[in-house]
């Protein structure tokens, strides 16, 4: 039974190996502007026979939704103010970052979208009937439904940011010519879709944060690279859609399940770092800091080692499972390779896009602890040659980038993202203390105020001094930092984005100004998480809540005039227009 | 089967035996890339691609390249030698190419331009030039450069053209050099000829001319004798590399003699840069020269020539009022004592009867940055902070601190050469107890000056820093003994603990107390 089993699972492995083989093999779907099915899949009727099949639709649909990731990155990012075109780009780009889109632009085009989610309606369907049908069971059906619907719910976030009223389609569309009609399909706003989306999602039958948890089939080591997290993280997902419709304390409840998902792990340095945002303890763990080997002398940053590690480590290593919740590695060795390197690499590239002046100047506006007068995470996030700045964030890879080795990673979730969307919604929620504590210095240096030692640590002597290293909050506002020699409490080493990246702390008077605060988030939103694509959803996100058009218009503006755009005053005053800030859907 | 990736798309006519024309076909078509790629579709843009780049191969229209380098009035039967020899108006110079060979030369296959001046033109050259076989070959390389150069398009398109001679020609609008272009110019198979209507005899360089001058003679023998002997490495038996991978070379080698001032101010040889170059007549070499010596003893004339020339070509019209040296020292400029100038190969070389420099720019103020250190007491770089930070106004400084060394009587050599004689006001500049600075105490560091006669580092000054004092703080006066090399030293306190030894510094800055 055993060796059976033992057979199955290896089994198994070679199915996975080849079908991810397969489907990153025919990846290159930019080319494609119609949607036949690839040809190396089975025959429907054969598609979905048993659990495994199951499988291997769900790394299929993985595989394809990888061919989004450079729409993806074009369309948030571009669009907003971190990126800007180079001089090698063409004027499709350049229409993205002005708004000056015409119908013809390729980046704009929908469709892409559309496959991957025909094809998780497609598989979405098959699964209900396949335990109908006693093919699958019960709990394989939970998970691999959950997965590919939270997968579906996530492009759809994305297309209604983008593009407003879109068809919202839940049926598998099984032949051609209605394919050709979906742009008959009735259109609903980005409202209603978020409702319809949140009842989807909230409704799932498997919320964990981990889709498949560990030792089933599909969550094996490939090639060097794990698929644990390969898979959406459906907390985060349903957070973030809690918090586009600014119900805060259901977003603050499903982030903090991701917080604490490792708070029982026996390996102490999962229970304390993971996701938490923490100061470097000396472990590989907790190595997502801006470090210097020497303190207050620039020229000793560390490249290899802390906060840019998070970005190039392979997603076995600990800096990376202890920060990010979701990323897809590229195979070095298949196509289609990590579309970042053409997009950004001067050298291995063909460098279409780059740093704007707008984020490098707003690195270079803070401060950091140790006096150096700018935030490190710039110099960690793009490189400069004569020929300009250049993005390495998104290409950061464990081998070296070269012409024949374009691997790395789409990183789509990580923990100081987490932390700053909690951070918006606790802010939000009457708790801006705990989002200032989650953006600046961490729990414990912000809550404490009990008897410290001479060197200013927290020295407890009392209970009341402990109970001031807990949030004075409820769940899911509650956190406990407390650290003595008798106890440490799961968040006792957070330390906040800030000072993990070692820039100085804002005014504690923000702790009480909900919009001071809110801009300062998307603000550290930028430090943080540039380039990585939150930055439209951000802008979006926050101009439509607070009702401010100029929230989103002035910093598209501020890019523009800085890049010596002459259509900047003609974007601003486009974008002061809400209904502007969608690409035309446009179905061709 | 499906087309799948991009590859697959390559038409089959395209394949390996017709490789290279697909080649060409491929470089055509990346220029007029952007053309097509307005109308047409993502998925068929390879195919496309290659058909409309073989189109356009094809069709071969022109674009504004071929518009830009089009000959026309090319006569495609004769060389330049038989062009030039066929017009009687330029037997004169036809006679000159014969006599030094040119005439080969010019009917050899590769191009040439050639600008040649009318018999009328050459009546008046000097004669000396005509006797001197050697003078008038030069004479005739300075009229020939190994191209073929278009006609100028407008009046103020510019040419720099190098002759065959070394020389740089500057091709103005209708003009070579000062010599107008008669007509149009005329194209042969090896190149192209324009008739010019004045001879143009090689010019000096700055440096040659400087040699020939009398007009200054006692600079010019100064400087004509800074002179060195090193090793002609070109002719140097090389018998193995040290340990830096510099070259050792065998016992007594071939030496050559090198102007110093070549490499110390600027090498007025070179042909392919400008400069501007003053020469002081004696009197006024003498005046400038007494002003210099209390403070440069013995080097008086060295420390007065290194400000006399200048990058680029600043004719009369264009002299501003002050220009600066290739050394960084303004250098006041009076028209009225201009007396002469000589527009060189390389430049432009004026005589003047007076030069007078200001005092304050010929002995400084210099600074001794602490951040660029000469050497350490002993390796202490995992303690040795060179660090960036803003200071109370916001002014980005850079500085070092060595902290936390566990040294005693740790020190930070520094130097500064060519420090003129006179007395200084020395201040320092040390900012502790800034953002990320653990040292927040008072502490004290010391200053030792070496003493060249003794060769023993004198304490100068004692300084007590103080947390956040932003100001530069005055050390004591201080005059060197000689003219040289100045070392100076900054020292820790003598013991062992954190926070009490602790180094740092901006800078010293030298302010000369001048009459």
């Amino acid at each position: 039974m055993i060796v059976y089993k033992m057979r199955m699972m290896n089994f198994n492995r070679k199915v996975i190996a080849i079908v991810v083989v397969a489907l990153l093999a025919t990846g290159s779907w930019s080319c494609k502007k119609d949607n036949e099915s690839p040809e190396d899949k089975v025959d429907v009727s054969n598609a979905y026979r048993n659990s495994s099949d199951a499988d291997a639709a769900v790394l299929g649909i993985y595989g394809q939704f990888l061919s989004l990731h450079k729409t993806f990155i074009l369309q948030n990012e571009l669009r907003a103010d971190l990126i800007e075109p180079t001089v090698n780009a063409d004027p499709y780009l350049r229409q993205l970052s002005n708004h000056m889109v015409t119908k013809d632009n390729p980046y704009i085009d929908p469709r892409p979208y559309y496959s991957v989610i025909l094809n998780c309606n497609d598989a979405l369907k098959n699964f209900t009937l396949m335990v109908r049908d006693k093919r699958m069971s019960v709990d394989d059906y939970n998970k691999h439904y959950s997965d590919i619907g939270a997968l579906r719910s996530y492009i759809y976030l994305q297309l209604g940011i983008q593009y407003g009223s879109i068809p919202y389609i839940t049926e598998p569309v099984e032949n051609v010519d209605d394919l050709k009609n979906i742009s008959n399909f009735p259109r609903i706003s980005f409202d209603q879709l978020l409702d319809n989306l949140l009842a989807f999602t909230q409704a799932l039958p498997y919320q964990q944060v981990y889709s498949y948890p560990t030792g089933y089939p599909l969550v094996v080591t490939v090639d060097g690279s794990s698929t644990l997290k390969m898979f959406i993280c459906k907390p985060a997902i349903l957070g973030d859609l809690y918090l586009w419709k600014n119900n805060y304390t259901k977003a603050a409840e499903n982030y903090l399940k991701i917080f604490e998902v490792e708070n029982s792990n026996t390996n102490l340095n999962f229970q304390f770092d993971a996701y938490k945002v923490v100061y470097y303890g000396g472990s590989g763990y907790n190595d997502q800091a801006v470090r210097y080997t020497r303190y207050q002398d620039e020229n000793s940053l560390l490249y290899d080692q802390g906060w840019k590690t998070m970005f190039s480590a392979a997603n076995t290593s600990n800096v990376w499972n202890d920060e990010f919740l979701w990323g897809i590695s590229y195979n070095t060795n298949y196509k289609p390779g990590n579309p970042m390197v053409e997009l950004c690499s001067p050298q291995y590239g063909k460098y279409l896009i780059k740093p704007s002046q707008a984020v490098i100047d707003l690195w270079n506006a803070q401060r950091q602890n140790s006096g150096i007068p700018y935030d490190a995470r710039g110099k960690l996030s793009y490189g400069v040659t004569t020929a300009g700045a250049y993005i390495t964030k998104l290409t950061d890879n464990d081998g070296v980038v070269s012409s024949f080795n374009k691997g790395g990673k789409w990183g789509l979730y990580r923990a100081a993202q987490l932390h700053l969307r909690y951070a918006e919604a606790a802010n939000r929620d009457g708790k801006g203390k705990l989002g200032w504590a989650f953006l600046n210095v961490g729990i414990l240096n912000t809550f404490y105020n009990g008897t410290r030692n001479a060197a200013g640590s927290p020295a407890p002597v009392s209970f009341a001094d402990i109970a001031s290293m807990r949030t004075p909050y409820t769940a899911p506002y509650f956190m406990d930092a407390v650290s003595n020699s008798d106890f440490r409490g799961p968040w006792y080493r957070n330390t906040g984005v800030r000072n993990r990246a070692g820039v100085t702390a804002l005014d504690v008077s923000y702790q009480t100004d909900v919009l001071g605060l809110e801009g300062k988030l998307i603000d550290e939103s930028a430090l943080e998480t540039a380039f990585e694509g939150n930055r439209w959803p951000d802008l979006v996100r926050i101009a439509t809540r607070e009702n401010n058009p100029a929230f989103l218009a002035d910093r598209v503006y501020q890019k523009l005039l800085k890049a010596g755009d002459p259509n900047a005053s003609a974007a601003r005053a486009k974008l002061m227009n809400p209904a502007n800030w969608y690409l035309p859907f446009d179905w061709k | 089967m499906q087309n799948r990736v991009g590859q697959d798309f390559l038409p089959k006519a395209f394949s390996s035996k017709n490789h290279k024309a697909k080649k060409l076909q491929e470089v055509e078509g990346l220029m007029f890339f952007s053309l097509i790629k307005d109308n047409v579709m993502k998925k068929n843009v390879l195919n496309s691609f290659l058909l409309l780049s073989a189109l356009i191969f094809l069709g071969s229209c022109k674009n504004v390249m071929d518009e830009h380098l089009e000959v026309t009035n090319v006569d495609n039967t004769v060389n330049l030698s038989e062009k030039i020899s066929a017009q009687g108006d330029l037997s004169k110079f036809t006679e000159f190419l014969k006599s030094t060979g040119y005439d080969r030369i010019l009917a050899s296959s590769q191009s040439f331009t050639v600008w040649a001046p009318t018999n009328a033109a050459l009546a008046s050259l000097d004669a000396s030039i005509t006797a001197d076989p050697a003078k008038l070959k030069d004479f005739v390389a300075n009229h020939v450069s190994l191209t073929a150069i278009q006609p100028s398009k407008g009046l103020s398109d510019t040419l720099k053209v190098n002759l065959q001679n070394g020389k740089f020609a500057n091709v103005v609008g209708a003009n070579f050099e000062e010599a107008g272009i008669v007509g149009n110019g005329q194209f042969v198979k090896n190149g192209a000829l324009y008739i010019i209507d004045k001879a143009v005899p090689t010019k000096l360089n700055v440096w040659d001319y400087m040699l020939t001058s009398t007009d200054a003679p006692l600079q010019t023998n100064y400087i004509s004798n800074l002179t060195g002997l090193v090793i002609d490495s070109a002719k140097a038996t090389i018998i193995g590399y040290n340990s830096n991978g510099t070259p050792i070379f065998a016992p007594n080698p071939p030496m050559v003699t090198r102007n110093t001032y070549w490499n110390s101010t600027a090498d007025l040889r070179v042909e392919n840069q400008q400069f501007t170059f003053f020469m002081i007549q004696d009197a006024g070499y003498t005046a400038e020269a007494a002003k210099l010596s209390l403070y440069y003893p013995n080097f008086t004339q060295s420390a007065l020539v290194r400000d006399l020339a200048v990058k680029g070509l600043y004719t009369v019209d264009k002299l501003p009022d002050t220009l600066i040296s290739t050394r960084g020292v303004k250098i006041p400029i009076n028209k009225a004592n201009i007396q002469k100038s000589y527009r060189a190969s390389n430049g432009i070389v004026y005589v003047v009867n007076a030069l007078p420099f200001r005092l304050k720019d010929k002995v400084p103020v210099f600074k001794i940055e602490g951040e660029r250190p000469l050497s350490f007491r002993s390796d202490r770089s995992g303690n040795t902070l060179y660090r960036t930070k803003l200071d109370n106004n916001g002014v980005l400084y850079k500085d070092i601190e060595v902290y936390n060394h566990g040294v005693s009587d740790y020190y930070i050599n520094y130097f500064y050469s060519q420090m003129p004689v006179v007395k200084y006001k020395v201040y320092a500049r040390a900012i502790s107890g800034a953002a990320g600075d653990s040292q927040v105490a008072n502490f004290t560091q010391r200053y030792f000056i070496l003493n060249p006669t003794t060769l023993v580092y004198d304490l100068f000054a004692t300084q007590t820093v103080t947390p956040l004092n932003y100001g530069e703080v005055l050390l004591g006066e201080y005059t060197p003994q000689q003219l040289g090399l100045f070392q100076i030293r900054l020292q820790s306190a003598t013991s062992s603990s954190v926070n009490v030894n602790t180094l740092i510094l901006d800078y010293l800055r030298f302010e000369p107390v001048l009459p």
